[in-house]
């Protein structure tokens, strides 16, 4: 509000415009070490995570269909507002020895449950091919790399899980998948 | 001064001077616009109801420069290497482009080292980590949410190569501090 000379000042304005609107501010709203604040309207913020989870095993999956890994993989649960920045970083080895011609594609994703149900998909993985020509070597080679994919979501808390699966071609390839991070920014 | 719940006033008290610089004062020097020094920082939370305002930094080196360590080690411009005060975490990103001349196929890494008030050695566990021989270059970037011991902490890009005489280029470092 705008104060005015010689207009009483009332305690229910102090209360409003001091009071209310301080708590409204980032100290005002600050409890959780490490985060941020985002907006989430006009004259609106909320405090927000950066969480992130680390398996240092590996995991070897066979399946073509989305599956957990054995021990369960990175989770993450947040709060979230209508989107988040989802980062999914591992070391991945497409095992093509088993595979006579032709190539495996191994693919690291998410699923949100919670307030947001999305299934994992290939659309949002980070993903390694593994080639091998009839009659060449078999060949096992394992590269690090990470993928980043901004998702929209429901708001509210959201529960972020890594999914692994192996598109083979070819009668069967082994997946392994190692040091896997799994990373939400949430916004 | 630090941060005061802002007080509930009541119609009739006597409003004071002290109440006015605990609840104006003193509460408006800890929010943002207070506390912003410089541009690109950003704010984040401390302690509850303390907020700290955090500066994101970059680097790059753009030299070529080789390497025939098996172990992570430094080239022969170190780095690039970024010094920030940063709470118990910070995301940090690193990109790099790579190739060796080996006629097989090697494995080339790309890692962070922490010093300062945290000590973690460069390691595979946060490595970029790609293929190449014959001079077959590739580029790419990893990105790491790294725990810290919070305060000054300097982060530096070290280098490793399963064989051959292998170049690192185009190396850049982002550290994002909470």
């Amino acid at each position: 509000m705008t104060w005015v000379a010689n207009v009483p000042l009332t305690a229910a304005q102090l209360n409003t415009f001091v009071r209310d609107n301080f708590n409204e501010t980032a100290p005002g709203r600050a409890t959780t070490a490490g985060s941020w604040f985002i907006t989430t309207g006009r004259n609106a913020i909320a405090e927000r995570v950066i969480k992130s989870a680390f398996d240092s095993f590996g995991v070897t999956v066979r399946s073509s269909n989305w599956s957990n890994a054995s021990p369960p993989g990175p989770i993450v649960v947040a709060e979230t507002g209508a989107q988040a920045l989802v980062w999914l970083t591992g070391d991945i080895e497409v095992d093509t020895t088993l595979v006579a011609d032709g190539f495996s594609t191994a693919y690291l994703g998410f699923e949100v449950t919670g307030a947001t149900s999305l299934s994992p998909s290939d659309e949002r993985a980070l993903s390694w091919t593994q080639m091998q020509a009839s009659g060449g070597a078999s060949s096992s080679a394992r590269y690090r790399q990470t993928y980043a994919y901004w998702v929209q979501l429901t708001a509210g808390s959201n529960t972020f899980t890594a999914k692994y699966r192996i598109n083979q071609r070819g009668p069967t390839a082994d997946a392994f998948f190692f040091r896997t991070q799994l990373a939400v920014v949430a916004l | 001064m630090a941060w005061t719940s802002p007080a509930t006033f009541v119609h009739g008290n006597v409003l004071t001077a002290a109440q006015l610089n605990a609840a104006l004062r003193d509460n408006m020097l800890e929010t943002m616009p207070a506390k912003a020094t410089i541009p690109l920082q950003h704010f984040v939370t401390t302690a509850t109801n303390v907020i700290t305002a955090r500066t994101i930094s970059y680097a790059n080196v753009d030299a070529s420069e080789e390497t025939t360590s098996s172990s992570y080690a430094d080239l022969a411009t170190v780095g690039p290497t970024i010094t920030a005060t940063t709470g118990t975490k910070a995301f940090v990103i690193y990109s790099a482009g790579m190739s060796t001349d080996d006629s097989t196929m090697r494995l080339l890494s790309v890692s962070v080292a922490v010093s300062g008030a945290t000590t973690t050695a460069a390691a595979d566990d946060v490595a970029l980590r790609l293929p190449s021989l014959s001079d077959y270059a590739t580029q790419a970037t990893m990105a790491h949410l790294f725990t810290l011991t919070a305060g000054s902490n300097t982060f530096t890009m070290k280098y490793k190569t399963a064989g051959g005489n292998t170049k690192f280029y185009r190396r850049q470092l982002i550290v994002i501090p909470f």
